[in-house]
């Protein structure tokens, strides 16, 4: 295998996508604390909907970009679809644990428990364990070739097995008890729910940025190190 | 699938039910351990033989589960003396039935385990898998099939890491959850009766799991074990 | 249960934490790329044509 062809670092507009980045996450934040009012029914708790709902998405995207780069790069074998996969999945993971954190803090004043196996809370923990998987592989593994495609392989299986994964702890907790479920929305509620979205989209992308230039970094380093290695006659 | 594939399969699967018939120690050992599972089960649940026998098919799973993967880690491993993985990739022909003949195999062995382990379990965790019996087979096949599909995938994967032992059940167990929650329900089911018919929904999630993830593995197996 | 009066402490607590991750995790981004950049040659380049060992 020859070493890769790693963009090098630009100044890039990385500072400026932040910025923005900074001021919609600000007013999605000022939009669900100040200008909707609280929840009729749960009140002031309810406003959690606001940064748990977008970090769930955030999650999500990511994990869903880490499968599509998986499949790149076993079918082109470009080390950058393997460098954007691992960093997307680091970020997923990061927010699928704040998901959990807020799901849990939102649970325990309207459920009255910190936990409950809902089908949504718990596929959630399944999936951080899966794609927790998917790094603690990749620590394992020395060579970065091998890395890459045995952990694009797990991006591929574990993104694969989450769907199936909610549907049997649906069907298995709607045995004991229905399903929360989201009530109809207000229009208001919707639209700064959207902003808010729209905003961790924003953050995704920012952090996506920043951990790809970190990833490239690291990469390169792996390689001065394997290189020297080599010339080291070992 | 052609006559060579299903050829080489057959000959890992007698290859390696050769070495394990050989070497009966290990399966004892197996069947051992799974029971001393159960008997922590029992230690940790009590005596009451109503919550034993609630409990009985989750914690049979549990055992099945746990002895199934640390069988796994040696599918493997015992090609690795004097190289023979690369001994075996490099006959002409389907890389593939490197993964169905493991596969089968380890099929092959959860299944002798559980015909020792069913009764113990029985007669320990007072369960009555007699009166549905073909019922409790079928449920246990499919559980056990999809078990090792993922576990034998997995266990090739992480061979060649550092700390492999360790990574095999980080990697297995989560992905395991759509078979452990339909092989522990509809065994439950089996068990203690199915007044409201839920037990059909459970067998057609195993089914559905085993298919996916069977055409998955078989697909992207030979990625696995490039050079 | 009272929801209006028990829920706010934990609503306060969750935007409070969901933002103290986005600024560590950022600061975190920003000081692990520096450290990495600061072991790296003034102009990383890649050695090119090196073989990586293989141990299969």
């Amino acid at each position: 295998m020859t070493t890769t062809e790693l963009p090098r670092f630009k100044r890039g507009r990385a500072p400026l996508l932040g910025l923005v980045t900074l001021i919609i996450l600000v007013a999605g934040a000022m939009a669900g604390l100040l200008a909707v009012p609280a929840d009729a029914l749960q009140g002031e708790v309810q406003r959690l909907m606001y940064v748990h709902v977008p970090a769930a998405w955030l999650a999500m995207l990511a994990f869903f970009v880490v499968f599509v780069m998986s499949v790149l790069y076993l079918i082109q074998r470009d080390p950058r679809w393997d460098l954007i996969a691992v960093s997307s999945a680091e970020i997923g993971i990061v927010f699928t644990a704040l998901t959990l954190v807020l799901g849990s803090l939102w649970g325990k004043p309207t459920w009255g428990v910190w936990w409950t196996w809902d089908p949504r809370l718990t596929t959630t923990a399944i999936m951080l364990m899966i794609y927790v998987g998917y790094l603690v592989v990749r620590s394992f593994a020395e060579d970065p070739e091998k890395r890459a495609r045995w952990s694009a392989i797990i991006g591929i299986v574990g993104f694969v097995d989450v769907p199936i994964v909610y549907l049997s702890v649906l069907w298995w907790r709607t045995l004991h008890q229905p399903p929360s479920s989201p009530r109809s929305m207000a229009g208001e509620f919707v639209y700064v729910l959207l902003l808010n979205v729209a905003a961790f989209t924003f953050l995704y992308a920012y952090l996506m940025v920043r951990r790809y230039r970190l990833a490239v970094a690291e990469r390169q380093l792996e390689e001065l190190r394997l290189s020297r290695e080599d010339r080291g006659g070992r | 699938m052609n006559g060579s594939l299903a050829l080489r399969t057959w000959a890992i699967l007698w290859k390696d039910m050769l070495v394990e018939l050989r070497t009966k120690q290990s399966f004892s050992a197996m069947v051992f351990f799974a029971a001393l599972v159960l008997f922590l089960f029992g230690f940790a649940i009590g005596p009451d033989p109503a919550t034993l026998s609630r409990l009985g098919g989750g914690l049979l799973w549990i055992a099945i589960a746990f002895t199934g993967m640390l069988s796994l880690g040696r599918t493997f491993q015992s090609e690795e003396v004097a190289g023979g993985l690369d001994g075996l990739r490099m006959y002409p022909g389907e890389i593939r039935a490197i993964y169905l003949g493991k596969l089968l195999a380890n099929f092959v062995l959860l299944i002798l385990l559980e015909i020792v382990l069913v009764p113990v379990a029985a007669v320990l965790l007072q369960l009555e898998p007699w009166g549905r019996f073909p019922l409790f087979v079928g449920i246990t096949l499919l559980g056990t099939f999809g078990f090792s599909v993922i576990g034998t995938f997995y266990a090739s994967l992480t061979q060649h890491l550092r700390a492999r032992e360790l990574m095999l059940p980080l990697l297995l167990f989560p992905a395991l959850v759509p078979v452990f929650l339909g092989a522990v329900n509809a065994t439950t089911l089996a068990l203690a009766g199915d007044p409201l018919d839920r037990i059909g929904g459970w067998v057609r999630l195993l089914i559905s799991f085993d298919v996916i993830f069977f055409v998955v593995c078989v697909w992207i197996y030979p990625l696995v074990l490039e050079e | 249960m009272e929801g209006q009066a028990s829920g706010t402490p934990f609503m306060v607590a969750g935007y409070l934490i969901t933002w103290v991750v986005l600024v560590w995790y950022a600061w975190r981004l920003e000081r692990r790329f520096l450290s990495a950049r600061r072991v790296l040659p003034a102009d990383a380049e890649p050695p090119a044509g090196e073989g990586t060992s293989e141990n299969g």
